[in-house]
Protein backbone atom coordinates (compact mmCIF):
# COMPACT_ATOMS: atom_id res chain seq x y z
CA UNK A 1 0.00 0.00 0.00
CA UNK A 2 1.49 3.33 -0.95
CA UNK A 3 1.74 6.09 1.61
CA UNK A 4 -0.41 8.38 -0.58
CA UNK A 5 -3.47 6.34 0.41
CA UNK A 6 -3.14 7.37 4.04
CA UNK A 7 -4.36 10.94 4.33
CA UNK A 8 -2.96 13.72 6.52
CA UNK A 9 0.33 12.08 7.49
CA UNK A 10 2.19 15.27 6.62
CA UNK A 11 -0.30 18.05 5.97
CA UNK A 12 -2.73 19.22 8.64
CA UNK A 13 -6.38 18.21 8.60
CA UNK A 14 -8.51 21.29 8.01
CA UNK A 15 -10.93 20.42 10.83
CA UNK A 16 -8.41 19.59 13.58
CA UNK A 17 -5.51 21.73 12.36
CA UNK A 18 -3.15 18.82 13.05
CA UNK A 19 -1.80 15.83 11.15
CA UNK A 20 -3.60 12.62 12.09
CA UNK A 21 -0.81 10.97 14.10
CA UNK A 22 -0.48 13.99 16.36
CA UNK A 23 -4.21 14.18 17.00
CA UNK A 24 -4.21 10.42 17.65
CA UNK A 25 -1.34 10.54 20.14
CA UNK A 26 -3.05 13.33 22.13
CA UNK A 27 -6.21 11.23 22.39
CA UNK A 28 -4.14 8.19 23.34
CA UNK A 29 -2.31 10.19 26.03
CA UNK A 30 -5.67 11.38 27.39
CA UNK A 31 -6.62 7.72 27.85
CA UNK A 32 -3.28 7.14 29.56
CA UNK A 33 -4.12 9.94 31.99
CA UNK A 34 -7.23 7.92 32.89
CA UNK A 35 -5.15 4.77 33.43
CA UNK A 36 -2.54 6.35 35.68
CA UNK A 37 -5.23 8.52 37.32
CA UNK A 38 -7.11 5.37 38.34
CA UNK A 39 -3.91 3.82 39.71
CA UNK A 40 -3.17 6.95 41.74
CA UNK A 41 -6.80 6.95 42.91
CA UNK A 42 -6.41 3.31 44.02
CA UNK A 43 -3.23 4.24 45.88
CA UNK A 44 -4.98 7.08 47.75
CA UNK A 45 -8.00 4.94 48.63
CA UNK A 46 -5.80 2.09 49.88
CA UNK A 47 -3.67 4.50 51.87
CA UNK A 48 -6.54 6.43 53.48
CA UNK A 49 -8.33 3.18 54.28
CA UNK A 50 -5.35 1.48 55.85
CA UNK A 51 -4.67 1.44 59.60
CA UNK A 52 -0.92 1.81 59.12
CA UNK A 53 1.09 2.76 56.04
CA UNK A 54 4.88 2.62 55.76
CA UNK A 55 7.00 5.60 54.71
CA UNK A 56 8.25 4.62 51.25
CA UNK A 57 11.84 5.63 51.97
CA UNK A 58 12.09 3.05 54.77
CA UNK A 59 11.51 0.21 52.29
CA UNK A 60 12.60 1.67 48.94
CA UNK A 61 15.95 2.99 47.77
CA UNK A 62 15.56 6.79 47.42
CA UNK A 63 19.08 7.67 46.09
CA UNK A 64 18.82 5.01 43.38
CA UNK A 65 15.35 6.23 42.35
CA UNK A 66 16.53 9.88 42.35
CA UNK A 67 19.38 8.93 40.02
CA UNK A 68 16.91 7.03 37.84
CA UNK A 69 14.63 10.10 37.68
CA UNK A 70 17.54 12.25 36.50
CA UNK A 71 18.30 9.70 33.76
CA UNK A 72 14.69 9.81 32.55
CA UNK A 73 14.59 13.63 32.56
CA UNK A 74 17.82 13.71 30.50
CA UNK A 75 16.22 11.36 27.98
CA UNK A 76 13.28 13.77 27.54
CA UNK A 77 15.76 16.50 26.62
CA UNK A 78 17.68 14.24 24.23
CA UNK A 79 14.52 13.21 22.34
CA UNK A 80 13.68 16.89 21.74
CA UNK A 81 17.20 17.35 20.36
CA UNK A 82 16.69 14.28 18.13
CA UNK A 83 13.51 15.84 16.71
CA UNK A 84 15.21 19.23 16.28
CA UNK A 85 18.07 17.52 14.40
CA UNK A 86 15.59 16.10 11.90
CA UNK A 87 14.12 19.56 11.41
CA UNK A 88 17.67 20.65 10.48
CA UNK A 89 17.92 17.64 8.10
CA UNK A 90 20.81 16.27 10.15
CA UNK A 91 20.26 12.52 10.27
CA UNK A 92 23.63 11.78 11.91
CA UNK A 93 22.85 14.05 14.85
CA UNK A 94 19.36 12.55 15.09
CA UNK A 95 20.83 9.05 15.35
CA UNK A 96 23.20 10.14 18.12
CA UNK A 97 20.44 11.78 20.20
CA UNK A 98 17.98 8.96 19.59
CA UNK A 99 20.63 6.44 20.64
CA UNK A 100 21.19 8.44 23.85
CA UNK A 101 17.41 8.46 24.51
CA UNK A 102 17.20 4.68 24.07
CA UNK A 103 20.30 4.20 26.21
CA UNK A 104 18.74 6.29 28.99
CA UNK A 105 15.50 4.30 28.75
CA UNK A 106 17.37 0.99 28.96
CA UNK A 107 19.48 2.31 31.87
CA UNK A 108 16.30 3.31 33.72
CA UNK A 109 14.80 -0.14 33.16
CA UNK A 110 18.07 -1.80 34.21
CA UNK A 111 18.18 0.13 37.49
CA UNK A 112 14.48 -0.56 38.09
CA UNK A 113 15.10 -4.26 37.46
CA UNK A 114 17.99 -4.19 39.92
CA UNK A 115 15.73 -2.47 42.49
CA UNK A 116 13.10 -5.18 41.96
CA UNK A 117 15.70 -7.94 42.32
CA UNK A 118 16.87 -6.49 45.68
CA UNK A 119 13.25 -6.48 46.88
CA UNK A 120 12.73 -10.09 45.77
CA UNK A 121 16.03 -11.08 47.37
CA UNK A 122 14.73 -9.69 50.68
CA UNK A 123 11.47 -11.62 50.17
CA UNK A 124 9.50 -8.46 49.50
CA UNK A 125 6.87 -9.39 46.93
CA UNK A 126 3.65 -7.69 45.74
CA UNK A 127 1.75 -10.07 48.01
CA UNK A 128 3.81 -9.07 51.08
CA UNK A 129 1.84 -5.90 51.87
CA UNK A 130 -0.70 -3.50 50.35
CA UNK A 131 2.03 -0.88 49.96
CA UNK A 132 4.27 -3.25 48.01
CA UNK A 133 1.28 -4.45 46.00
CA UNK A 134 0.45 -0.95 44.75
CA UNK A 135 4.18 -0.08 44.40
CA UNK A 136 4.83 -3.01 42.06
CA UNK A 137 1.59 -2.37 40.14
CA UNK A 138 2.29 1.33 39.54
CA UNK A 139 6.00 1.04 38.79
CA UNK A 140 5.38 -2.11 36.73
CA UNK A 141 2.73 -0.34 34.60
CA UNK A 142 5.15 2.54 34.13
CA UNK A 143 8.02 0.20 33.21
CA UNK A 144 5.80 -1.52 30.61
CA UNK A 145 5.09 1.88 29.05
CA UNK A 146 8.79 2.62 29.01
CA UNK A 147 9.55 -0.73 27.34
CA UNK A 148 6.97 0.17 24.66
CA UNK A 149 8.66 3.54 24.15
CA UNK A 150 12.13 1.95 23.89
CA UNK A 151 10.85 -0.53 21.26
CA UNK A 152 9.28 2.26 19.18
CA UNK A 153 12.37 4.48 19.46
CA UNK A 154 14.66 1.59 18.51
CA UNK A 155 12.51 0.85 15.47
CA UNK A 156 12.67 4.53 14.48
CA UNK A 157 16.45 4.55 14.89
CA UNK A 158 16.99 1.36 12.90
CA UNK A 159 14.72 2.39 10.02
CA UNK A 160 15.67 6.08 10.05
CA UNK A 161 17.90 5.79 6.94
CA UNK A 162 15.21 4.49 4.61
CA UNK A 163 12.22 6.23 6.19
CA UNK A 164 13.87 9.64 6.24
CA UNK A 165 14.88 9.30 2.58
CA UNK A 166 11.35 8.21 1.62
CA UNK A 167 9.61 11.14 3.29
CA UNK A 168 11.61 13.41 5.62
CA UNK A 169 8.57 15.36 6.83
CA UNK A 170 6.54 12.25 7.65
CA UNK A 171 9.46 10.70 9.53
CA UNK A 172 10.01 13.94 11.48
CA UNK A 173 6.32 13.91 12.42
CA UNK A 174 6.65 10.33 13.65
CA UNK A 175 9.56 11.32 15.89
CA UNK A 176 7.54 14.27 17.22
CA UNK A 177 4.72 11.88 18.15
CA UNK A 178 7.16 9.39 19.73
CA UNK A 179 8.65 12.32 21.65
CA UNK A 180 5.24 13.35 23.03
CA UNK A 181 4.70 9.82 24.32
CA UNK A 182 8.18 9.79 25.85
CA UNK A 183 7.52 13.12 27.61
CA UNK A 184 4.31 11.72 29.04
CA UNK A 185 6.02 8.59 30.39
CA UNK A 186 8.73 10.81 31.91
CA UNK A 187 6.20 13.15 33.56
CA UNK A 188 4.25 10.21 34.98
CA UNK A 189 7.43 9.02 36.70
CA UNK A 190 8.12 12.53 38.04
CA UNK A 191 4.85 12.21 40.02
CA UNK A 192 5.10 8.50 40.88
CA UNK A 193 8.52 8.97 42.44
CA UNK A 194 7.52 11.31 45.32
CA UNK A 195 4.19 9.53 45.78
CA UNK A 196 5.76 6.11 46.33
CA UNK A 197 9.25 6.89 47.62
CA UNK A 198 8.89 10.09 49.64
CA UNK A 199 5.41 10.22 51.14
CA UNK B 1 7.15 32.78 13.31
CA UNK B 2 9.25 30.70 10.86
CA UNK B 3 9.67 26.96 11.26
CA UNK B 4 13.30 27.35 12.42
CA UNK B 5 12.22 29.86 15.05
CA UNK B 6 9.46 27.51 16.15
CA UNK B 7 11.92 24.60 16.59
CA UNK B 8 14.39 26.84 18.45
CA UNK B 9 11.55 28.03 20.70
CA UNK B 10 10.52 24.42 21.45
CA UNK B 11 14.10 23.40 22.28
CA UNK B 12 14.50 26.47 24.49
CA UNK B 13 11.28 25.67 26.39
CA UNK B 14 12.35 22.05 26.87
CA UNK B 15 15.76 23.21 28.15
CA UNK B 16 13.98 25.39 30.71
CA UNK B 17 11.25 22.97 31.84
CA UNK B 18 13.16 19.72 32.38
CA UNK B 19 16.13 21.14 34.33
CA UNK B 20 13.62 23.01 36.56
CA UNK B 21 11.73 19.75 37.15
CA UNK B 22 15.02 17.95 37.91
CA UNK B 23 15.96 20.71 40.37
CA UNK B 24 12.54 20.54 42.05
CA UNK B 25 12.88 16.77 42.42
CA UNK B 26 16.21 17.24 44.17
CA UNK B 27 14.59 19.85 46.44
CA UNK B 28 11.74 17.41 47.23
CA UNK B 29 14.26 14.70 48.18
CA UNK B 30 16.20 17.21 50.31
CA UNK B 31 12.99 18.33 52.09
CA UNK B 32 12.10 14.70 52.74
CA UNK B 33 15.57 13.76 54.01
CA UNK B 34 15.76 16.77 56.33
CA UNK B 35 12.36 15.83 57.84
CA UNK B 36 10.83 19.24 57.12
CA UNK B 37 7.02 19.52 57.36
CA UNK B 38 5.14 17.61 54.70
CA UNK B 39 3.45 20.81 53.45
CA UNK B 40 6.75 21.95 51.86
CA UNK B 41 6.87 18.76 49.84
CA UNK B 42 3.24 19.26 48.84
CA UNK B 43 3.94 22.83 47.73
CA UNK B 44 6.80 21.65 45.50
CA UNK B 45 4.54 18.96 44.04
CA UNK B 46 1.93 21.60 43.16
CA UNK B 47 4.61 23.74 41.45
CA UNK B 48 5.80 20.65 39.54
CA UNK B 49 2.25 19.83 38.46
CA UNK B 50 1.70 23.41 37.24
CA UNK B 51 4.96 23.28 35.23
CA UNK B 52 4.06 19.89 33.73
CA UNK B 53 0.55 21.05 32.77
CA UNK B 54 1.98 24.30 31.37
CA UNK B 55 4.50 22.38 29.27
CA UNK B 56 1.82 20.10 27.85
CA UNK B 57 -0.41 23.09 27.05
CA UNK B 58 2.56 24.65 25.24
CA UNK B 59 3.03 21.43 23.23
CA UNK B 60 -0.67 21.39 22.34
CA UNK B 61 -0.13 24.74 20.62
CA UNK B 62 -3.60 25.98 21.54
CA UNK B 63 -5.51 23.41 19.49
CA UNK B 64 -9.03 23.63 20.80
CA UNK B 65 -9.95 19.97 20.16
CA UNK B 66 -7.00 18.64 22.14
CA UNK B 67 -7.34 21.19 24.92
CA UNK B 68 -11.05 20.37 25.32
CA UNK B 69 -10.38 16.62 25.31
CA UNK B 70 -7.68 16.99 27.93
CA UNK B 71 -9.70 19.36 30.12
CA UNK B 72 -12.60 16.87 30.03
CA UNK B 73 -10.23 14.00 30.79
CA UNK B 74 -8.67 15.79 33.74
CA UNK B 75 -12.12 16.71 35.11
CA UNK B 76 -13.16 13.05 34.83
CA UNK B 77 -9.94 11.86 36.46
CA UNK B 78 -10.40 14.29 39.32
CA UNK B 79 -14.01 13.16 39.71
CA UNK B 80 -12.91 9.53 39.66
CA UNK B 81 -10.15 10.40 42.11
CA UNK B 82 -12.15 12.35 44.66
CA UNK B 83 -15.56 10.69 44.58
CA UNK B 84 -14.24 7.30 45.69
CA UNK B 85 -11.99 8.98 48.27
CA UNK B 86 -14.95 10.86 49.73
CA UNK B 87 -16.96 7.67 49.63
CA UNK B 88 -14.08 5.72 51.14
CA UNK B 89 -13.70 8.15 54.01
CA UNK B 90 -17.42 7.93 54.76
CA UNK B 91 -17.12 4.19 54.64
CA UNK B 92 -14.30 4.26 57.17
CA UNK B 93 -16.31 6.57 59.42
CA UNK B 94 -19.31 4.33 58.97
CA UNK B 95 -17.32 1.26 59.92
CA UNK B 96 -16.00 2.96 63.02
CA UNK B 97 -19.46 4.12 64.00
CA UNK B 98 -20.89 0.66 63.37
CA UNK B 99 -18.18 -1.04 65.40
CA UNK B 100 -18.75 1.45 68.22
CA UNK B 101 -22.46 0.79 67.98
CA UNK B 102 -21.88 -2.99 68.07
CA UNK B 103 -19.58 -2.63 71.06
CA UNK B 104 -22.14 -0.45 72.81
CA UNK B 105 -24.92 -2.96 72.07
CA UNK B 106 -22.78 -5.85 73.38
CA UNK B 107 -21.94 -3.89 76.49
CA UNK B 108 -25.56 -3.03 77.25
CA UNK B 109 -26.58 -6.64 76.50
CA UNK B 110 -23.90 -7.85 78.89
CA UNK B 111 -25.05 -5.39 81.54
CA UNK B 112 -28.68 -6.45 81.07
CA UNK B 113 -27.68 -10.12 81.42
CA UNK B 114 -25.74 -9.28 84.58
CA UNK B 115 -28.72 -7.49 86.05
CA UNK B 116 -30.99 -10.44 85.19
CA UNK B 117 -28.54 -12.85 86.89
CA UNK B 118 -28.53 -10.62 89.96
CA UNK B 119 -32.32 -10.65 90.06
CA UNK B 120 -32.39 -14.47 89.84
Amino acid sequence: MSSELIPYTIEERPDTGLYNAKFGIWLFLASEVMLFGSLISSYIILRTGSVSWPVGSTILNVPMATFNTMILISSSISIVFAWASLKENNLKKFRMFMFLTILAGVAFLGIKGYEYSIKFHHHLFPSTSTFLGIYFTMTGAHALHLIGGVIVNTYMLLTSGTKFKESPQRFTNRIEVAGLYWHFVDLVWIFLFPLLYLS
Amino acid sequence: MSQTDHVAEDVKTCLKVFPILAFLILITVAVHQSHLPYKFQLMIEIIKAVIAVGYFLHLMANRREISNTWILTIILVLALLFLPIANGLNHIHGTTDTSRQVQQEKLSEHQANGEEENVH
